[in-house]
């Protein structure tokens, strides 16, 4: 059963009792909120995801409610609440799906360390799997939703899930967070593309999300394997740049944006030193859009040595 | 300043692992200790090998790189040190 087959009502039914529990890639995740705008995110947004009978089990929950307090009475906010946390400070009521999905990335980042998590945005074609590693502002975000209606699988806009054992990249398909002008950007890049109401984060930034392709969502069980890395650089008027990158300086890279590649030791060290032995990086610098996908499409149809 | 008396050792083979490439002058070291991750130069990786031999002072290890000032070591052995990779044995 997936999230579109349930009904409005029977939705808000379940997030103000027992709990959502919907499949996001490989995890069974729990949500409660009593708000009417994460309901109605969560209906546009995971609506090709999986949902659960009954309540028992999940690997997180989220929680997306008013804050208990009196400030609740001065201004309407939201509290995240992830099993009993509050890691982050009250937000205005109009940010609760925004809230949602950081909660989601928390939970992600900092419990999920049955797999290596790099920050980076992870596509497939033909089995093989493209890492867009990078810091925000960097433009990863924009291009993978581009390239995610050119011909690409999303894997995750935030995350590349490692699996330590076999090394292949788990997908977990969620929305994609667009900034500013790329909200626009991609609403005119291909008539597919589905957009959340853009609405204002605490930076003052219009953010609207994405939602996952159905056929994307369909295939979360169908991993990847590591294919290319390329480190992405959204700059003004560039024109389109691509880099090779070395292999250590790759490594290195891929470290630096692992939220837990330490905490398995010497094996997440060599998972990583073996991803990078099989997928060729570099770094491309581009402005326009359409540059970017093009360099992307060119590095990754090169012949690669075996 | 490093004391003329120290000699220097790093930490063992078991405890750092090295990843090199051909074609890349550059290596990854991972210290399993500390879960840290450095990224070393070729004249970095030719000291931590020599260290990782023997301990030496500043003078035995002028003596095995001839080619190098004797400041430019020091300098290496100080970021080392301060990278956690190499420790004073003290005579």
């Amino acid at each position: 059963m997936t999230l579109a087959d349930l009904s409005y009502t029977e939705l808000r039914h379940r997030l103000r009792g027992e709990g959502l529990r919907a499949r996001i890639g490989p995890f069974l995740v729990r949500i409660n909120s009593t708000v009417p705008d994460v309901a109605r995110s969560i209906q546009l947004l995971y609506a090709h995801h999986d949902v659960e009978q009954g309540r028992e089990g999940a690997h997180f929950t989220v929680r997306v409610d008013p804050p208990s307090t009196i400030r609740r009475f001065i201004r309407a906010q939201v509290q995240l609440q992830l099993d009993g946390i509050q890691p982050f400070i009250p937000l205005p009521r109009s940010m609760a799906a925004t809230m949602l999905e950081a909660g989601l990335n928390w939970s992600v980042g900092n419990l999920a360390h049955q797999f290596i998590a790099i920050h980076a945005a992870t596509l497939e074609r033909g089995g093989r799997a493209l890492l867009l590693p990078a810091p925000p502002g960097s433009g990863k975000s924009t291009l993978c939703a581009a390239l995610v209606h050119r011909g690409w699988r999303l894997l995750s806009d935030e995350f590349a899930l490692l699996d330590p054992a076999t090394g292949d990249l788990v997908p977990i398909p969620r929305p994609v967070a667009l900034k500013g002008p790329s909200i626009d950007l991609l609403r005119a890049w291909s008539s597919d593309v589905v957009l959340g109401p853009a609405v204002l984060n605490n930076e003052d930034e219009t953010v609207a999300y994405m939602r996952p392709p159905p056929e994307s969502v369909r295939a979360s069980h169908t991993r990847a394997t590591p294919g290319w890395v390329l480190v992405p650089q959204f700059v003004p008027g560039a024109r389109p740049e691509v880099e090779p990158m070395s292999r250590p300086r790759a490594l290195m890279h891929l470290a630096g944006n692992s939220f837990n590649y330490n905490l398995h030791g010497r094996a997440g060290f060599e998972r990583l030193a073996s991803l990078v032995d099989r997928a060729p990086a570099a770094r491309l610098r581009y402005s326009a859009l359409e540059d970017g996908v093009t360099a992307v499409d060119r590095m990754t149809q090169e012949p690669r040595p075996l | 300043m490093v004391l003329p008396y120290t000699r220097w050792q790093a930490l063992d083979s078991t405890t750092l692992v090295c990843r090199s490439w051909e074609r890349d002058d550059e290596r990854a070291v991972f210290n399993e200790a500390s879960g840290d991750l450095h990224l070393l130069n070729g004249a970095a990786v030719a000291v931590l090998t020599a260290l990782q031999a023997t301990p030496l002072s500043l003078e035995e290890l002028a003596a095995q790189f001839p080619d190098v000032e004797t400041s430019a070591l020091e300098a290496l052995v100080e970021s080392l040190d301060l990278l956690g990779l190499v420790q004073p044995v003290y005579l």
